[in-house]
């Protein structure tokens, strides 16, 4: 599956303007399109948040967080960038803070690593067409493998690595999300491209 | 261009991130150089593979959990709740405000003592100190300058008066019951002679100051009538009724302790001293005690002197070892017999 055809799948075309439209109706008391907007952006950021914090039932609970602060803070959204930037970027001062918390670090702490997910939440999310159980076995492992070192990874470069490759947001996107210069963009991306390469190869 | 600059490159052209010079630069570098192309060809592998991973999906109640949460209370009402309610916390929380609301109290009671303190010592405010003022005019007069004040007060002692605090000194007057005999030949030659009506008339056409006398209301009068003192001619002068209960001390028989009173009166002015306050008896009409204050010079000549009036008990010491400006005293009037058996307070 290509990374356009994914993006595709999960943004739909000229999103950004459905978006503007579903904001201003919400604003003017439509609160069905709050939840329109729910349902348009909850995988997409669903799926950012769970490689951002590594575990099913926190990333449930911070994205329910998140939509609610965008509930609650909607009158705020002055139109100056699209909708999705802005969702992205209290997704991730979210995940941010939640990260730095010591409820988070404490949990990470007395969780193995070998299953940082602590739950069998992933395990029923794959769909693999394959017919070989071995196959999805082996899939399954690998991705639970690229899910350890990617959250091994330090926190810009993981960042850098999910937006980009993860989420398929451009250099520009991410520098707009995070504040980066597009020079510490693109070596972040290409730092922890490399790092996640070697560690999965084992050569670290 | 060398392999350590166009690795660092690759991710860039992977992504199509190079311009056109140093994209040709890269690509002709590549055909060289197999080491690069390798590096090359696993970079894009990996970014292939994370872009193929099956997004992890919102689970299917994810809209009804968030309406659920927004029907909740707010945060500010959950965290009242998760702070006040909530077993684990909730004890040591409740402790710090009980301890809190103790210390609160305490500090309100500790500030209204203190308060009332102050109220009661600045209740020797003018007005009232006046009126003690004016009772023992009569025996101090006030001098020149302060008889324009209406009250006959001086502001300066006032002010002096309010600051000072000074230690009470309890005596106690032994007085023979069968009247003169209880009283010491000094003593008899203080007592106050009755004043005729001549001399009252000469006293008040007299530029000197009055002389108050001291007259004594019905024992059904408060206690606190019954320290007042109206103007008076003499102790034997005929006295009009002012017409708000009080009579002349003539109507009432003079008792030893009567007597004895002017004479203590006469010695407190000799020694330069001022009477503050006269007590009676609110059940008997009695004189019970006079307030005085004597100048810490006069204090032991006082003492002595005092001795000469009837047997005398002094029931608290000297204030101090250094000399103060001016020593309170209170004196108590006792018959013989209650002297005895004992003073009652």
């Amino acid at each position: 599956m290509s990374k356009e055809k994914m993006n595709g799948e999960l943004k739909p075309i000229d999103s950004a303007d459905q978006d503007i439209l579903l904001v201003k109706a919400f604003l003017a008391g439509d609160r069905v399109s709050f939840d329109k907007l729910v349902l348009t952006h909850k995988d997409r950021l669903f799926n950012l948040v769970y490689w951002f914090l590594g575990d099913y039932e926190d990333s449930n609970d911070c994205a329910q967080e998140i939509f609610i602060k965008v509930f609650r803070s909607l009158t705020r959204f002055r139109f100056e960038s699209t909708f999705s930037t802005w969702l992205y970027r209290i997704t991730i001062n979210t995940c941010k803070n939640r990260l730095k918390s010591s409820a988070y670090r404490k949990k990470r702490k007395t969780v193995p690593l070998n299953n940082p997910e602590g739950s069998e939440g992933e395990a029923g999310e794959i769909q693999d067409e394959s017919p070989c159980p071995f196959s999805q076995l082996e899939k399954k492992e690998r991705v639970m493998q690229i899910r350890r070192v990617v959250n091994s990874l330090p926190e810009e470069q993981k960042r850098a690595l999910v937006l980009r490759d993860i989420q398929g947001l451009s250099y520009e996107e991410i520098r707009d999300l995070t504040g980066w210069n597009p020079g510490t963009v693109k070596s972040r991306i290409a730092r922890a491209r490399v790092e996640l390469r070697n560690r999965l190869e084992g050569k670290i | 261009m060398k392999c350590a600059g166009i690795k660092e490159i690759l991710s860039q052209y992977i992504d199509g991130m190079l311009g056109d010079r140093e994209r040709a630069a890269l690509e002709e570098h590549l055909s060289t150089c197999e080491n690069c192309r390798e590096e090359l060809d696993s970079l894009r592998a990996l970014v292939q593979e994370l872009g193929a991973l099956e997004p992890v999906k919102a689970p299917a109640d994810f809209l009804g959990k968030i309406h659920e949460r927004l029907a909740q209370p707010s945060l500010f009402k959950r965290l009242f709740h998760k702070l006040f309610v909530r077993f684990p916390i909730k004890i040591p929380l409740q402790l710090a405000a009980a301890v809190a609301a103790a210390f609160l109290v305490f500090s309100v009671v500790t500030l209204q003592r203190e308060e009332k303190e102050m109220v009661q010592m600045t209740k020797m405010s003018p007005s009232k100190e006046g009126t003690e003022k004016a009772q023992f005019d009569r025996v101090a007069p006030a001098p020149k300058g302060e008889q324009q004040n209406p009250a006959g007060i001086s502001q300066d002692s006032l002010k002096k008066r309010s600051h000072e605090t000074r230690e009470v000194v309890e005596l106690v007057l032994l007085v023979e019951p069968g009247g003169r005999s209880g009283l010491n030949e000094r003593a008899v030659s203080l007592k106050a002679t009755p004043a005729t009506e001549e001399e009252v008339r000469e006293e008040r056409t007299d530029s000197t100051p009055r002389r108050k006398a001291m007259t004594r209301k019905a024992p059904a009068r408060s206690a606190m009538e019954e320290e007042r003192f109206v103007e008076g001619a003499g102790s034997t002068a005929p006295q009009v009724s002012r017409g708000n209960g009080w009579k002349d001390e003539t109507a009432i028989p003079s008792s030893p302790v009567d007597n004895i009173s002017s004479a203590l009166e006469k010695l407190v002015v000799q020694n330069k001293g001022n009477v503050l306050r006269v007590a009676y008896d609110s059940v008997s009409g009695r004189l019970d005690s006079v307030v005085a204050e004597i100048p810490g010079t006069q204090y032991e000549p006082f003492l002595r002197e005092l001795a000469y009036l009837a047997s005398l008990r002094v029931l608290s010491p000297a204030p101090s070892d250094k000399v103060p400006e001016k020593v309170r005293v209170r004196i108590r009037f006792l018959s013989s017999e209650e002297g005895r058996s004992g003073p009652k307070w």
